[in-house]
């Protein structure tokens, strides 16, 4: 009995080769578009870790050597990188409460909601992507003038919760009208109101869509340049990018690219490691719509 | 007229061109690559993410960098490639035909994260109700990525499109901070910010602004008026 499983098991059907020829394909793909993408990290990383007479080095160096250790807790005291640290985690945690809760809502009502005109004003809210952004850039500062909020942390907490981002409110709405109805109706008939509808059936629904803005939200205040470089005037305010900035040096100075790179790798560790956590979440995510056609 | 006005709408508009099919499409592809089960998809799907974390200011100066004519490493990549074919050292930040590719090189690794994320979301929405029912009608999987996946991620393709869109046009952090010369031709956006903050013309800054604009705003128009031939919205299915 045993030999013949066994043979049974050797012969190689057609489907299982194409089954193997396939994932190896996909291992290959996969490995090699990695190292691609890998390659302008590594010689970030490299260069943070190069001596600065060594930078300019031909033939280049890939592992430097010796590698200065040094250049993190250097660059990191330069600046007072602990406070800017500090004042970023605050933007970023108000600014994502804010932006979640104000984009979900606009853009169900987008989705969900017919009145007249809607079109036409999800378009006007596209429109304000289309004008490049050094144009409103003025007017805005003015308007957070008036409020007499400049130089606080105000203007980039505050605009969040205005639903600014349209792009996550074209995102959710492109998700929420993946939706069949049919969930709306369901959760109608059991008595739920439009919130209860919202809240308990449709956002569990768009979970992978929410965890992407969520993730994007983080990045994008974390990494927010602009704002906090016109906003804020105080140095104890300003935030981990601003700081960074110092290492650019001045008009005919040249920039201290060790510093640059160490600071680069250090304010894009943060973002990687929590999207590292959230992306087993899109493995889990085989939505099920609670329909049976 | 501003003897620079036509040639940064034709590099613009190029860039947009070139760069908006790679990055749909790509990122698509990427996307589906990694909803894969296989060893490791964690690792890989954060190594893809890579691209996004960076900010933006800071992948220009690393592009920069790496471009740089003397000591970039790219030129160093490709010096073999440039002896074989017998050609110079390109200063690719200084030339009108080199400065188009180096942006759709920046591009191109630019699709991986953000929008590879957004397709991965939307990939997660397809029930696999319907594939499996497409596989027992032997349906191929060509077949089923057209018939099924396409409709119904096509809300989620109509967002890259647009967003893809409205990005290429409005390209700006980048092409300022990596600084190609005067040469190579400008982007709308660095013309409109030339204008207005550098020479303090805030009238012709407005003008080109709003010449962007108005063809940013018409391709979008397009693009939402094709909208009933291509995309699916469940929503509006009525049963």
């Amino acid at each position: 009995m045993a030999s013949t499983h066994a043979m049974q098991r050797r012969a190689v059907s057609p489907y299982r080769l194409m089954r193997t020829v396939y994932r190896a394909f996909i291992y290959v793909t996969v490995i090699f578009l990695a190292v691609v993408i890998l390659i302008p990290f590594f010689w970030m990383l490299s260069t943070a870790l190069q001596e600065e007479g060594d930078i300019f080095a031909w033939p280049p160096q890939w592992i430097p050597d010796p590698p200065m250790w040094r250049n993190f807790p250097d660059a990191w005291n330069a600046m007072p990188f602990n406070l800017y640290l500090g004042n970023t985690l605050y933007i970023v945690a108000l600014g994502i409460i804010a932006e979640l809760a104000s984009a979900t809502l606009v853009a169900y009502g987008f989705a969900r909601f017919r009145f007249p005109g809607s079109e036409i004003v999800f378009l006007i809210l596209l429109a304000t992507m289309m004008l490049p952004f050094h144009v409103t850039l003025i007017p805005t500062y003015l308007i957070w003038q008036k409020f007499g909020l400049l130089g606080e942390f105000d203007p980039l907490v505050l605009r969040a919760w205005t639903a600014w981002g349209p792009f996550y409110i074209f995102l959710l709405r492109q998700f929420f009208m993946t939706l069949p109805r049919d969930l709306d109706d369901a959760a109608e008939m059991d008595g739920a109101n439009w919130l209860q509808t919202f809240v308990c059936v449709m956002l569990p629904q768009i979970r992978p869509a929410l965890l992407a803005v969520a993730i994007f939200g983080f990045r994008g205040y974390w990494n927010d340049f602009l704002g906090p470089l016109i906003y804020l005037t105080d140095m104890k305010k300003y935030t981990m990018n601003v700081g960074m900035y110092f290492f650019m040096g001045g008009v005919n100075e040249a920039p201290q690219w060790n510093y640059l790179m160490v600071m680069s790798t250090l304010i894009a560790l943060p973002v990687l490691v929590l999207f590292f956590i959230a992306q087993r979440y899109f493995i889990e995510g085989i939505t099920f719509t609670g329909i049976k056609d | 007229m501003d003897i620079e006005f036509w040639p940064s709408i034709r590099i613009t508009l190029l860039y947009a061109l070139l760069s908006l099919p790679i990055g749909v499409i790509g990122a698509l592809l990427i996307a589906m690559l990694l909803n894969n089960r296989i060893r490791g998809i964690g690792l890989f799907r954060t190594i893809y993410f890579l691209p996004a974390v960076l900010p933006e200011v800071a992948v220009a100066l690393l592009w920069r960098w790496m471009f740089n004519s003397e000591v970039g490493i790219i030129n160093y990549v490709l010096s073999p490639f440039y002896k074989l074919f017998g050609i110079g050292t390109p200063d690719w930040f200084g030339n009108k035909d080199f400065v188009l590719a180096a942006f759709i090189i920046m591009s191109v690794w630019g699709i991986f994260g953000t929008n590879t994320v957004v397709f991965l979301a939307g990939l997660q929405g397809v029930p696999r109700a319907l594939h499996e029912a497409a596989e027992i009608d032997g349906a191929g999987a060509f077949r089923r990525f057209l018939h099924i996946t396409v409709p119904q991620i096509s809300p989620v393709i109509l967002l890259q499109v647009v967003m893809g869109m409205i990005g290429a046009l409005q390209i700006f952090t980048i092409a300022m901070f990596v600084r190609p010369t005067s040469a190579a031709g400008k982007f709308m956006n660095q013309l409109v910010y030339e204008r207005g903050f550098s020479q303090l013309d805030m009238g012709e800054a407005s003008a080109i602004a709003w010449v962007l604009f108005v063809i940013i705003l018409a391709l979008t128009l397009l693009v939402f008026r094709s909208t009933p031939f291509w995309v699916h919205y469940e929503s509006d299915v009525r049963r």
